[in-house]
């Protein structure tokens, strides 16, 4: 893992870029997460995500993430928390908010193993189909943000599930036959 | 250990979902844990469903995902799988019963910056218990 990136990371938190997300209750982070300005704006609110799904169901999600719970997949073998979103632009990730009605999505990168970088939060009913505007448009924001944020540097890459999530975690194919659900 | 989120405190509403959700996690993940190593023995879902007389369409949309689930869910799901349900209900200023030797924050920022602002919020002052767990399963 990447002093560098670390580093990079610490610099951005400082100046106020990224908010470092910190679990509720007695237990320490066992997974690192970063919310981007806009991504904490679609958290606290108001925006559609607090309207219409709640930021207690979508801090739910977050608790999972950084408490070290497990990323699960279906009982057919595909992703259902965490899912790498199929190209282009490359490694844009959602985090699945399904619990509560509206659904929701929350965009982000990989920086390292177990470290996520979350840019954008839509709810699932804004952005549609399947390669719809939207979804290009949510994926696109998540590239720039990452791009204005760490410039050149490249999120983290791999080809399976458990080099992203090192523990706790199911081990489905991260990009099945890139089906949109 | 890790300091306070620097984000506001979530509205009484916004807590109530959270707690029930987290409830609702906690039963989901506690029970796939048993059912992963029931599955391993050779246990199918018909073996469940018939166990609790429960549709096996429904059954298999339950064990997706924790949504919907209720405490009726846990109780059944624990029974047709041959286990046995407790819970147990922490305060957050209780201590763990074992020190964490391990933060994800504190491997990653280890160069001294301040991660988060501690949160000044009355509730990170005077921690809270967490909610009860059956409490919450049940408030539908």
């Amino acid at each position: 893992m990447s002093t560098e990136i670390r580093l990079q990371i610490a610099t951005l938190v400082k100046a106020g870029k990224l908010t470092r997300y910190e679990p509720r209750g007695r237990r320490p982070a066992r997974r690192r997460l970063y919310l981007t300005e806009v991504a904490v704006k679609d958290l606290i609110g108001p925006s559609a995500v607090t309207i219409l799904v709640g930021r207690g169901g979508v801090e739910r999600a977050l608790a999972r993430w950084t408490l070290g719970d497990r990323v699960f997949g279906d009982e057919t073998g595909r992703h259902a928390f965490l899912k790498r979103l199929c190209p282009p632009p490359a490694e844009i990730w959602e985090m699945r908010v399904m619990e509560t009605r509206p659904y929701a999505r929350l965009f982000g990168r990989f920086a390292e193993p177990d470290t996520l970088i979350l840019t954008n939060f839509h709810t699932r009913g804004h952005l549609g189909d399947k390669g719809s505007r939207a979804w290009g448009e949510a994926m696109g924001f998540c590239k720039a943000t990452w791009d204005g944020l760490f410039g050149m540097r490249e999120p983290f890459v791999s080809t399976t599930i458990r080099d992203y999530v090192t523990e706790n975690c199911d081990d489905y194919p991260i990009c099945p036959s890139c089906s949109f659900s | 250990m890790t300091t306070r989120s620097v984000l506001p405190a979530l509205s009484p509403k916004e807590l109530d979902q959270y707690g029930f959700g987290r409830a609702q996690d906690i039963a989901f993940d506690a029970v796939q844990r048993l059912w992963r190593r029931r599955q391993k023995e050779g246990v199918k879902q018909i073996d469940l469903a018939r166990a609790i007389d429960m549709d096996p369409a429904r059954l298999s949309k339950k064990l997706q995902g924790p949504s919907n689930w209720t405490l009726r869910t846990l109780g059944a799901l624990v029974e047709a799988m041959n286990g046995e349900l407790q819970i147990k209900v922490y305060a957050v200023d209780d201590p763990l019963p074992r020190p964490p030797n391990f933060s994800a924050y504190d491997e990653h920022e280890d160069d001294g910056t301040p991660g988060a602002l501690e949160d000044q919020s009355e509730e990170s002052k005077h921690p809270r218990g967490l909610k009860d767990a059956t409490q919450a399963l049940g408030a539908k």
